[in-house]
């Protein structure tokens, strides 16, 4: 059996392995919305690094990646590709050690119109070398039907058709809400494997529920036993 | 966050600033008496009293350290709730009755009349002392991070502002400030989740739907992260700590009657299940939305800011505010107290005025707040580790003592003196061992069996309580024979 401490040492040692094997810089992400078709550009400055990069995607049912491409320094990356759940992870082949690394990311996202697009981040942390507050990547999304409006995470409007906002990680996806959205039953992916969460959640919120009344009621005939 | 944003979480903050110092304003004539000040005059009914009792323990260690530990070890830590409320019904069972037949003002007040004791009131004065700057220092350090990373503030000056609220109206109101805002705090946190996490779950899925990809990222975010003994070890630290915890214990010396206490204490269970579940969601949701935050701290500061809808954001970072702001000033009252009732109107000036008494009160809460906020700025660790720790050299010092002091007539005042000293340096010396802990046991079980067992012998090998004492907690004329 696991000693308690060092189970809060390991899990301390997880938090702060991420930011050990964080890449510390930089992400621009643009994302050009059409209505049928979500077109994103990842731009990434990063600090040196041995690592292979390793990315991730979560990706949604009703949305399709395509056409992705990772480029380093100019030159197209060959990556694997490998599924486990929702997520899908890339993983450069070639391990290099350069000064800095400057990585773009492009790929498609089909059918755009359900208003789901997942963004692509690295495996591990992104640590800001500036404010975290402003935080160290920052996201732009532009829509070609102005009615749209970026609906998660919070994105401030800078003009009709352009938001855009700071944040300390790259969020898994964002949902744009608009007009022209098309219908899809986003629960239709759902039935996979969920290790046990729902039925822990609701046991939990059982016992929660049936403790509150069943406690109340104890205390209250307790009081009338005492005054009997 | 944008500009107008900023602007808008500065001046709800600044609202809220006003708003508890006009509660402390309000109440500053009613606690013009040591009672007054310490114990609310003995007037908190069921609900603002489960609302204060509540206010205790959902620290910075729930809202903003627990959201974290969700983010980063999924479900498994929720159990600790269930858990820890069996500390709460041992509390109800077997500490609050009792403990409320002496008209004590604090947790030593109970050591002094029960162990006719001087130093053993010492001796519990000094510990909480020392043990709640420390835990002072982790709500000062979240408020540090939350306004560092929101309002862009300067850690060390967002730590001072933290520290500020917290004295002002603490200074001001004592108990009284302290059990409005606690319902303050209760109804902000209770209304902001109950809006956010329905948001939350509209756009990241449903909780099928957030199992599947958490337990894709590791199957344990979904089941067991941590083990059962784990939890258990845990769980028993915070929820018998909460048992014989003084800024609880001062809470029900406040609340009207027995029943009214007893049944504050159902109250708090229902407020505790709502923001432990609200707690659960955000981590979990949070886990799904941005997977890669630098540290799970963050996950309720980058909520408020970036995620939600910037009202729903600032509800949920005012309700944080609150909550640490509120949790350090009952920590506060209690070191205060510790140090003006226990230590200078007790030990050194029991002639002490009325008036004297109170000022010393509210200088002890202007002084002591000083010295959590030198540790808060060494930063530590993460928020709910250091509120884990110090749980776990309370309920070593403290639980044997009180809950076995009140239930048991052989209990000696050299037993609860041997009884607080071994439990406390066995939990320090066993966390010193390192791990793996030696047979398995957590610095908490190990520093309770030894408190237990150190209560027991040397309480049978020495004189018991003089029969007026004992008369005071126990009643039924055949233990007194018995005892004899």
């Amino acid at each position: 059996m696991l000693p308690h401490w060092l189970a809060f040492a390991a899990v301390l040692a997880v938090a702060s392995g991420a930011g050990a094997q964080s890449r510390q810089g930089t992400v621009d992400i643009t994302v050009d919305v059409t209505p049928n078709a979500a077109h994103v550009e990842e731009r990434y400055r990063l600090a040196s690094s041995a690592a292979p990069i390793s990315l991730r995607v979560l990706t949604r049912p009703c949305t399709t990646i395509e056409n992705l491409a990772v480029e380093r320094a100019g030159s197209v990356v060959p990556v694997t590709e490998s599924r486990v759940g929702p997520w899908i992870t890339f993983r450069d082949t070639i391990a290099r050690q350069d000064d800095s690394i400057r990585l773009v990311v492009r790929y498609d996202v089909r059918p755009a119109g359900t208003g789901v697009i997942p963004l692509v981040h690295l495996t591990t942390a992104m640590t800001g070398n500036g404010s975290t507050r402003a935080g160290p990547v920052k996201v732009d999304v532009r829509v070609s039907d102005t009615a749209a409006r970026v609906s998660f995470p919070h994105m401030t409007r800078q003009a009709p058709n352009e938001w855009s906002a700071r944040f300390v990680a790259v969020p898994s996806f964002l949902e744009v809400a608009g007009p022209r959205a098309t219908a899809c039953d986003e629960r239709a992916g759902e039935g996979g494997d969920n290790g046990g969460l729902v039925w822990r959640f609701f046991l939990l919120v059982g016992i929660m529920v049936t403790w509150v009344p069943l406690y109340l009621a104890w205390a209250r005939r307790a009081q009338d036993r005492e005054h009997t | 966050m944008t500009g107008a944003h900023l602007s808008a979480f500065y001046a709800i903050v600044g609202a809220y600033l006003v708003l508890v110092c006009g509660i402390g304003l309000r109440n500053y004539r009613r606690a013009s008496t040591e009672e007054g000040f310490l114990a609310a005059g003995r007037s908190l009914g069921p609900i603002i009293g489960g609302a204060t009792l509540m206010a205790n323990q959902v620290s910075a260690g729930a809202t903003i350290g627990m959201v974290g530990f969700h983010y980063f070890s999924g479900i498994s830590y929720a159990w600790t709730w269930p858990l820890v409320w069996i500390g709460w019904v041992v509390a109800a069972l077997f500490v609050a009755p009792r403990i409320r037949r002496i008209a004590g003002l604090t947790l030593p007040d109970f050591f002094a009349v029960r162990f006719e004791s001087k130093a053993a009131r010492g001796i519990a004065a000094l510990f909480i002392l020392v043990v709640y700057a420390v835990m002072l220092s982790a709500q000062y350090q979240a408020g540090g991070l939350l306004f560092g990373l929101v309002g862009g503030m300067e850690y060390s000056r967002a730590v001072l502002l933290v520290a500020g609220i917290t004295t002002a109206y603490t200074v001001l109101g004592g108990m009284y400030s302290n059990a409005y805002v606690g319902m303050l705090k209760a109804i902000l946190l209770l209304g902001s989740y109950a809006i956010a996490v329905p948001w939350l779950l509209a756009h990241v899925g449903s909780i099928a739907s957030i199992g599947e990809t958490l337990t894709a990222i590791d199957p344990r975010l979904s089941g067991n992260w941590f083990g059962w003994r784990q939890l258990i070890a845990i769980s028993m630290a915070i929820g018998l700590g909460l048992a014989a915890s003084p800024y609880e214990i001062s809470a029900i010396y406040s609340i009207q009657s027995k029943r009214a206490t007893r049944m504050a204490i159902g109250y708090s269970f229902l407020f505790q299940a709502c923001i432990g579940v609200g707690v659960l969601l955000f981590g979990l949701a949070m886990r799904v939305a941005m997977p890669q935050l630098p540290t799970p701290d963050l996950a309720t500061p980058v909520l408020g800011m970036s995620i939600l809808p910037p009202w729903i954001g600032l509800l949920v970072l005012l309700a944080a505010v609150v909550t640490f702001t509120r949790t350090g000033g009952a920590i506060l009252l209690t070191v205060a107290s510790a140090v003006s009732h226990d230590i200078y109107v007790e030990l050194i000036k029991p002639a002490a005025s009325e008036r004297a008494r109170v000022f010393a009160s509210r200088l002890a809460v202007v002084t002591f707040s000083a010295i959590p906020v030198a540790l808060a700025l060494r930063r530590f660790d993460l928020v709910n580790f250091i509120v884990i720790w110090a749980a776990k050299l309370m309920v070593s010092f403290l639980f044997i003592p009180v809950v076995v002091g009140l239930n048991w007539r052989r209990a000696t005042r050299t037993g609860a003196i041997a009884s607080m000293l071994g439990g406390m340096i066995t939990c320090l010396l066993w966390s010193r061992l390192g791990s793996p802990y030696f047979l398995g046991l957590d610095p908490a079980e190990a520093g309770v069996v030894v408190s237990g067992a150190l209560m027991f012998t040397v309480s049978l090998t020495t004189s018991p309580a003089s029969a007026g004492t004992l008369r005071q907690f126990f009643d039924d004329p055949r233990d007194e024979h018995a005892s004899a």
